[in-house]
């Protein structure tokens, strides 16, 4: 039943130029993939409490809290959500605290390495959150 | 204390010793001279041995004890105000106590042995601080040039991620394009229709190979900037991290590529099974790049310009440990200097052109923070190897 359901992915990134690009790159998968886009943290966790979402795709680098924290908070309001970050810098570098429980796709990725990613998070996610929690959540 | 100079230290101790050693010296023979008066009863008509007595007693004890005093005393004065100056930094030019040859004369000749050899090592600690504090300035720039390229990296990676992104897209999409056109080929003879749909199938070929062209160029540049990146991260130089050497060794020839690539040409033979190497990673990064600019300089300095030279780099499994060799076909060390090459601020290069850290400073690192070894074999004309074994577990703690 699930399969059957475009997978619903959140796209966090403040750089409008990033958010277009991705849109526009990701057309290919249009049919599995419903793609919504935020620019902004806290709107990305309303977006969060009011819809579901299977995964989450930050940058690090966001206006008033880091992209860690913001997928620290989204992993505590909806366990269901698998989470990836997306960086240009170094993990670990100022601004950029390490925490090993979320991937990190190293800017500039290919579109075919998101998509890997992607596809890798929801399985992980899948396996690691009981099917209950999801079923739960909708 | 501190603020005596070596003259005031002297005059005050002198002086204070001789009063009272005059006060004692003077009045002691005057009260055994009145003692005895009182004593044995001697009347004042005894003038001759009251006059002796006084005499031994304003006379002679003090001109003795003067004599006596000056000598010795003294000399211990000024013997301990040298060494209270010298225990102070203040170094005098020589110590000088006295002229004829006695015991304190051969201490004064120590002294002055001591004493040039002190000032020999001031002058050697005072020029090695200079270098030092040299370093240190360098080491500062190298830091915020760091932290400036990490800045710069993370800049240029939105715009490249954008870029790679559209030409990704645009590659795909054009292709689709193509296979459209190529399977939709006008009916009919040769005319103006077949002219234009050759047209737009040349050009869309083009395009397709420009996007792929495009795409491989930004692949590159970001190649080149994760590789600044990962050498810039200099804040992490404390702790031990496990670290990829292979894709380290390929990071360190991608960013000294522009030194190297009109010299030599550099062969890789990395092991594929190496695990993760537990070092301090701005070391090893730092070593590396050092070991390929010397390999190219030594190579350059054959002035060969019609054969370029050749840098092999190889890493191997040895056990516990991955050995790590840098050859290159150079001028070789030569013999005369093959044992100094590890010392610190030793080199052969003019003023400015580096100061002899580098292999110093690659040395200390492997043997001491990475119990590991390094060594080198060298021919003259021939070439240099180095080698380094690097424990895989640091087995020493800093």
């Amino acid at each position: 039943m699930r399969s059957s359901r475009a997978c619903q992915i959140l796209l966090v990134d403040d750089c409008p130029l990033i958010l277009t690009c991705l849109r526009t790159g990701l057309r290919f998968k249009e049919a599995e993939w419903t793609l919504t886009f935020a620019e902004h943290p806290k709107r990305a966790i309303e977006l969060v409490l009011r819809n579901h979402f299977d995964v989450v795709i930050s940058d690090v680098g966001l206006p008033d809290m880091n992209g860690v924290e913001l997928v620290q908070t989204i992993a505590t309001i909806s366990p269901v959500t698998a989470c990836l970050l997306m960086s240009g810098t170094e993990p670990g570098a100022e601004g950029f605290p390490i925490d090993g429980a979320f991937r990190v796709l190293r800017k500039p990725f290919g579109l075919d390495e998101l998509v890997r990613e992607v596809d890798g998070a929801v399985v992980r996610h899948r396996r690691n959150v009981p099917e209950e929690a999801h079923c739960e959540r909708l | 204390m501190r603020s005596f100079t070596r003259r005031s230290l002297i005059a005050q101790g002198a002086v204070v010793h001789f009063r009272i050693a005059l006060v004692l010296i003077s009045v002691i023979p005057a009260l055994v001279t009145l003692y005895l008066a009182g004593a044995t009863s001697v009347s004042l008509d005894r003038i001759p041995y009251a006059g002796l007595l006084l005499a031994l007693t304003y006379g002679v004890s003090p001109a003795l004890g003067y004599v006596i005093l000056s000598r010795y005393p003294r000399m211990a004065v000024r013997l301990r105000a040298y060494l209270q100056d010298m225990l102070h930094g203040e170094l005098p030019e020589r110590i000088a106590l006295v002229k004829s040859e006695d015991d304190l004369s051969a201490i004064e000749n120590s002294m002055n042995l001591i004493l040039r050899k002190l000032k020999g090592d001031v002058a050697t600690v005072s020029s090695a601080n200079a270098l030092l504090q040299e370093e240190l300035v360098r080491v500062d720039k190298l830091r915020a040039i760091g932290t400036l390229a990490g800045g710069i990296a993370h800049e240029i990676n939105t715009p490249l991620q954008i870029i790679r992104s559209h030409t990704e897209f645009t590659s795909a999409v054009l292709c689709q394009v193509l296979e459209l056109v190529d399977q939709s080929p006008p009916g009919g003879a040769a005319g103006p229709a077949d002219r234009r749909w050759r047209w737009a199938q040349n050009t869309l070929i083009d395009v397709t190979s420009a996007a792929q062209e495009t795409e491989a160029a930004v692949e590159r540049v970001a190649g080149i900037v994760t590789a600044m990146q990962s050498f810039a991260s200099h804040g992490k130089s404390g702790t031990a991290v496990r670290m990829d050497l292979n894709a380290t060794i390929m990071q360190a020839l991608t960013i000294t590529h522009n030194e190297w690539k009109h010299v030599v040409n550099v062969e890789t033979d990395l092991a594929p099974d190496i695990p993760l190497v537990e070092c301090y990673a701005s070391d090893i990064k730092q070593g590396l790049t050092d070991l390929i600019l010397n390999a190219t300089r030594a190579v350059a300095e054959r002035g060969d310009r019609s054969h370029k030279g050749v840098i092999q780099i190889s890493t191997q499994l040895t056990g516990a440990a991955v050995t790590l060799q840098v050859r290159d076909t150079g001028v070789g060390i030569p013999q005369a200097i093959q044992n100094r090459i590890f010392d610190p601020f030793f080199t052969t290069r003019e003023v400015g052109q580096g100061q002899g850290q580098a292999l110093a400073r690659l040395h200390s690192s492997i043997v001491n923070r990475h119990g590991g070894r390094i060594f080198f074999d060298s021919q003259n004309n021939q070439g240099t190897t180095f080698t380094i074994v690097l424990p895989l577990q640091r087995s020493t703690s800093p």
